[in-house]
């Protein structure tokens, strides 16, 4: 991510990139 | 009784190692619960955040999707996007080399690049709004007496500004 500031170079596009891992998944049972 | 079931997956974010990075949950199929039940399931799993994604609400997304702290809720958020992307291609949702995706958040509709490697989500970029450039602060050292996390002689600049990317309303 790159971020500029007031008066500093005109930003066209800010982005956010990043990996994920997957740990673990389960069910969450409501009862009404 | 009725029960209603919720899947839910658990991913660590911004890393490649299992239980380091950023922790989250997502809830894939969220159709049918609350807001005030998504902040209560948020507030009580006590990750930075949890997602709640359901069916898109226009044409331009792909689905929609809530972003919850344990204590509030947020317009847009880097990890929990990054996060629900890997989620959601693990889940299938998001088909095996599809190359764009678009969160419908709170704060309008979010694009997401997708890489893949070895028939794997490898990385997601997420494009954010602009900044918009608020005050310009020029005492550093009150700033940084304001916040733990800064020192004085680490402020990198003698002039700051408050910034906003839509992340607090």
């Amino acid at each position: 991510m790159s971020i500029g500031s007031p008066g500093g170079p005109e930003i066209s596009s800010v982005r956010v990139g990043g990996t994920s891992v997957f740990v673990a998944k389960g069910t969450m049972e409501l009862e009404d | 009784m009725a029960i209603s079931r919720y899947r839910y997956l658990h991913c660590d974010v911004f890393t490649d190692r299992r239980f380091g990075g950023n922790q989250l949950a997502v809830f894939p199929q969220a159709a049918g619960l609350s807001a005030h039940t998504m902040q209560q399931i948020a507030r009580e799993i006590g990750f930075a955040e949890t997602t709640f994604v359901t069916a898109a609400e226009g044409p331009d997304t792909d689905v929609r999707m809530r972003i919850f702290t344990p204590g509030n809720e947020l317009p847009m958020a880097g990890h929990p996007v990054v996060g629900s992307t890997f989620a959601l291609a693990r889940e299938g949702s998001i088909a095996r080399g599809r190359t764009d995706w678009v969160f419908g958040l709170t704060i309008g509709p979010t694009p997401v690049a997708l890489e893949w490697a070895g028939g794997r989500l490898g990385f997601a970029w997420m494009t954010q709004r602009l900044p918009e450039f608020g005050r310009v602060f020029d005492d550093v050292a009150a700033i940084a007496k304001a916040s733990s996390r800064i020192r004085p002689r680490a402020a990198p600049a003698d002039r700051w500004a408050r910034t906003s990317y839509g992340t607090r309303s």
